[in-house]
């Protein structure tokens, strides 16, 4: 499937949802709470992630209570905002793509 | 000893990420957590360290992909901080401006008030009041408009992901070249301060305290700018 666009909402989505995660535990919560459909390459989460923070929408911090060091990323205010934003334009495209690719009546009555 | 199929991805995404400093290092901690992590669930369920591995390593993508899209990301990164940060300097330089067209305005209208035998008229030309408000007032409204709107776009576009927060070392950059540009525009004209001062907004008038006080807030604001960043980098690295 493309997720091409669609990475950054599904990203800010899955840590509103976790709270703060490493990248391991996103690609988990993506890939099981879409029952499997957004299986996407692991190594494209990271370079998103960084980008994400760079654009201030999520920080992260080194977390050293494991047996390894770990980067965990929380939303940031400014994520929260964004992604409200972001779920308004996909809730519109959505509806919008809905209404294009539905049968049309006659099309129903064929 | 050979290396495992992990280790062997690792050495090749640290090549991939050469010079990207901090970055990279940060992004190979990263990745060897995930992989290792990976393999340790994979083993959990059933599969061989050697197959647990290989599979990590698959589902991660292909290295040179990875390095790739993070060298891009980082790119994109520091293009899309000097835009953000570039509008923001724009923005201020409009309201200092704007401040400062605004208080000789002030400065004049005051000056005026006190009476046509006000001794520095020809040094701070206040014996043309109207005239000279008269131009200057609307130079310092336009400036304070065009500020104000910068500023306002700039955080409502941030607010909707459209545009990047500024650089991190910005406001340590915007104090250095403060501290830079104040004793070159004082000295530049005539080289005493106080003459340069005395000549731009009158000896006498309150001109030269505002200039004083302006200075000095602005003096106080670059050092607090300056420990400020060098707290949030300490911080950082202590991270």
């Amino acid at each position: 499937m493309e997720l091409r666009g669609h990475l950054d909402l599904m990203l800010l989505s899955s840590l509103r949802q976790l709270g703060s995660a490493h990248g391991y535990a996103i690609i988990v919560a993506l890939r099981d709470g879409s029952d499997g459909v957004f299986d996407l390459p692991e190594g494209t989460v990271y370079p998103a992630l960084h980008r994400l923070e760079r654009a201030g929408l999520v920080n992260s911090d080194w977390d050293t209570s494991g047996a390894r060091r770990r980067r965990v990323y929380r939303l940031t205010t400014d994520g929260t905002a964004a992604l409200a934003a972001k779920q308004r334009e996909w809730h519109a495209f959505a509806h919008g793509m809905r209404a294009l690719i539905a049968p049309t009546a006659s099309e129903g009555l064929a | 000893m050979t290396d495992s199929d992990v280790d062997r991805y690792l050495d090749r995404l640290f090549d991939g990420l050469a010079g990207t400093g901090g970055v990279g290092r940060r992004a190979l901690v990263e990745v060897e957590d995930h992989l290792r992590t990976s393999v340790a669930e994979r083993v959990d369920h059933g599969m061989s360290h050697e197959d647990a591995e290989r599979s990590a390593v698959a589902s991660f993508g292909d290295v040179r992909m990875v390095a790739r899209r993070l060298r891009a990301g980082h790119r994109q990164a520091r293009r899309a901080a000097a835009a953000s940060s570039a509008w923001l300097v724009v923005a201020l330089a409009c309201a200092a401006a704007a401040a400062s067209v605004l208080l000789t305005v002030a400065d004049r209208l005051w000056e005026a008030a006190r009476g046509p035998s006000w001794g520095d008229c020809v040094a701070s030309s206040p014996c043309d009041v109207a005239g000279e408000t008269g131009y200057l007032l609307p130079i310092g409204v336009t400036l304070a408009v065009v500020s104000a709107v910068l500023l306002v776009s700039r955080h409502l576009l941030q607010r909707r992901a459209r545009v990047a927060t500024s650089a991190r070392r910005l406001p340590v950059l915007l104090a250095v070249l403060c501290a830079l540009l104040t004793p070159v525009l004082l000295t530049s004209f005539g080289g005493d301060p106080v003459t340069v001062n005395s000549a731009v907004v009158g000896a006498n008038g309150p001109g030269l305290f505002m200039t004083v006080v302006a200075s000095a807030v602005t003096a106080a604001a670059s050092i607090a700018a300056i420990g400020w960043a060098l707290l949030a980098q300490r911080r950082r690295a202590n991270a």
